[in-house]
């Protein structure tokens, strides 16, 4: 029985600890408690993060998103879906600045694992590809990111699981497709930023799909992720054109705007 | 053309690049797949360098390239072109560089500047409202957000002078919700005075005070004037009601001299000045809208149109003696003949004089256009400026107020378009 041929390989309790997945948790965690410890050490926040809280202490008073952004109109400017997360986590924690960093937290804490499996993706090994996850998260810019209260944490981490998928999906899986694109929709409704993610993805996606080999399920995959990624835009502009708001045009058109300003400023 | 090139090549050429990379993934081999990577990181770092926008927040995403070629590096057993023993050199060494940074930057080991600073200034404050009951340091800070639920600990857990923590907690409180004149003690960049006071302070804030300003240039064509607007307009969208950011200051010999100031050597004299003082009453919130002093995104006649309004905020510039302030526009005006009025109560037999700075070609003028001798029993005084097509024929210009000696106030300042030539 003991030489069974059929039966899997018997791995040594070293091995498994020492399994991937075990180490990508354990980095994870080590990296939440890291950032816990240096917020304790200094929990001074920066310029921005006490604006945004600012922000959603405004919007928490109108309760209504959009009666809150007519009559603050300077806030019209920001990107919304950052603020939609924390609120979110305001229900469960009670307090503003909290729930921001905890958003924060989650975010870098998390970050390993998307760059894990994007790195294997392009073909590291496993070791390397953790390495690259820690890299990222315990590179000091990234990780000082994780103890305030800024956009910048939830825009990286989407855009890494956005690109692991998009990878995934041209190369292997079409499934990806569809998540793949609607988190890169997501991405400009975190920081305007997300437009160049979002030219850049498809236009490498595109040159993928030009190559001879499996042309119509890469144009297949193409139409997926491209629907994915009008989902975002198209809720929040359906969103913001069905409120009773007055100024729900303004919105919509300020929404179109903002979103367009960042490519005025290349071009 | 060429903005569009410049705007459009490098993204195209990055694409292609990256797309390629990807198309090596699908037959994985990891020098291909390096290489790739390696290019398309050198291709975006290029880019954004011409187009100047290298801030973190735009650097971010480079990071993820970044740490995947250096994870590849740091485990592969062979890399191209490097000879095997060289790695074992090489790696220990990546492996120190990453942890001493990632040290140093998340554990403070090294100097903190806000920190140092903090009890010296506490000392300051303290000795200055005890000269100046009216008026308080509230906050001194880099970035100038701070918030202060730590101020206290801070300082006393750097130097502490006698006072608890919860003393300084409260002094601060104290002061942070009194309605009087409040100062900024300002060190650091630009953008500094501050978002975070909104929230601190909504009553709004009065004095400002720069303190060692240091400007930082992070793109050669970023003047100093567009700094300043810049900070100027965040300042205003963010907090109408709290500072006007008053950073466009011209030195005296300049003026005297009429010399030409180069962008650096301004900003660098700049970083050597005193102080400047900027003064509200502090109970009032300043309107921006209505206040002309530069710091406004519209266009001078939309300044003329609002300042016919009643004035909702009182406000007023403190020129302390033998200092300057410079009312500056963002945006071009069409040529013209313009009429300055300038608002002027004197705290002390003052005289100044007034004129404007316009870039012509690639040189600064100073021009004079009146002056004044006040004194306190004067009251408020209007002084009109001509500014006329042939003075300033540039399409800008900056209104400049020098105090040669006496304290005064500047009430108000407004530009209005002349149908002709005034007298």
């Amino acid at each position: 029985m003991k030489g069974c041929p059929c039966s899997p390989p018997e791995r040594g309790i070293t091995a498994r600890i020492l399994h991937p997945n075990v180490l990508l948790g354990a980095s994870c965690l080590l990296t939440a408690l890291l950032l816990v410890v240096h917020k304790i050490a200094d929990p001074l926040l920066k310029r921005d993060s006490i604006f945004y809280i600012t922000y959603l202490e405004k919007w928490l008073e109108t309760n209504d998103f959009c009666l809150f952004l007519s009559q603050n109109p300077e806030y019209l400017k920001l990107p919304p879906l950052y603020f939609i997360c924390c609120r979110g986590l305001v229900y469960l924690l009670g307090s503003v600045q909290a729930s921001c960093w905890i958003l924060n937290l989650l975010c870098i804490s998390l970050l390993p694992i998307p760059t894990y499996y994007l790195a294997r993706e392009i073909g590291l090994r496993s070791g390397a590809a953790l390495t690259a996850g820690l890299l990222l998260t315990w590179n000091p810019p990234v990780f000082d990111l994780g103890t305030n209260c800024l956009r910048d944490p939830l825009f990286l981490f989407l855009t890494v699981c956005a690109l692991w998928m998009g990878i995934r999906a041209f190369v292997r899986d079409k499934k990806y497709a569809l998540p793949a694109g609607f988190l890169l929709g997501a991405l400009p409704f975190i920081r305007y930023e997300g437009w160049e993610v979002i030219l850049l993805s498809f236009a490498a996606a595109v040159f993928l799909t030009c190559r001879k080999t499996g042309r119509r399920e890469k144009l297949f995959k193409l139409a997926l992720a491209a629907s994915g990624t009008a989902i975002v835009p198209a809720v929040f502009l359906i969103y913001f054109a069905c409120s009773a708001s007055e100024s729900r045009w303004l919105l919509v058109g300020n929404m179109c705007k903002y979103g367009s300003f960042y490519f005025n400023k290349f071009l | 053309m060429s903005s569009i090139i410049r705007g459009v090549l490098p993204p195209l050429l990055i694409l292609g690049v990256l797309g390629y990379a990807l198309s090596w993934s699908e037959y994985p081999r990891k020098r291909n797949v390096l290489i790739g990577i390696g290019v398309i990181i050198a291709l975006m770092i290029l880019w954004r360098i011409k187009i100047g926008i290298v801030a973190s927040r735009h650097a971010l995403l480079l990071n993820i390239p970044l740490a995947i070629s250096g994870a590849f590096f740091l485990t592969a057993e062979r890399l191209p072109f490097i000879p095997a023993r060289m790695m074992t050199f090489i790696r220990p060494v990546c492996i120190l560089s990453i942890a001493a940074a990632f040290l140093l930057k998340n554990f403070n080991i090294g100097s903190n500047a806000d920190a140092d600073m903090l009890p010296s200034l506490y000392s300051a404050i303290k000795r200055d409202s005890a000269h100046r009951p009216e008026h308080f340091v509230i906050d001194a800070v880099k970035n100038a957000v701070r918030s202060s639920y730590y101020l206290g600990e801070k300082i006393h857990s750097a130097a502490p002078e006698g006072d608890s923590a919860e003393e300084i907690e409260r002094f601060f409180n104290s002061l942070r919700f009194s309605n009087r004149v409040i100062y900024l003690i300002h060190e650091g960049r630009g953008n500094a005075p501050s978002v975070g006071l909104r929230r601190e302070y909504p009553h709004g804030c009065g004095e400002v005070i720069f303190s060692g300003y240091r400007m930082r240039h992070h793109r050669k064509n970023f003047s100093v004037s567009r700094y300043s607007c810049r900070n100027a307009l965040m300042v205003r969208k963010y907090q109408p009601a709290v500072i006007p950011d008053l950073k466009s200051v011209v030195f005296k010999e300049d003026f005297e001299k009429g010399v030409s100031v180069s962008k650096n050597s301004f900003a660098d004299r700049l970083a050597a000045r005193n102080h400047l003082c900027l003064w509200t009453n502090g109970t009032a919130p300043l309107n921006m809208d209505i206040c002309p002093l530069g710091w406004l995104e519209k266009s001078f006649g939309e300044i003329s149109r609002a300042a016919q309004d009643p004035i909702a905020g009182n406000w007023s510039l403190y020129l302390k003696s033998r200092s300057w302030a410079s009312v500056m526009s963002r945006s071009s005006l069409p040529r013209g003949n313009y009429q300055a009025s300038v608002l002027i109560r004197a705290v002390s037999d003052s005289s100044l004089r007034l004129g404007i700075r316009y870039k012509y070609g690639n040189t600064m003028i100073n021009k004079q256009l009146a002056a004044a001798v006040l004194t306190p029993r004067d009251g408020i005084v209007e002084v009109i400026l001509p500014i006329t097509e042939a003075e300033c024929p540039a399409a800008y210009f900056h209104l400049l107020i020098l105090s040669e000696f006496g304290d005064f106030y500047i009430d108000d300042v407004c530009v209005r378009r002349a149908a002709k030539p005034s007298a």
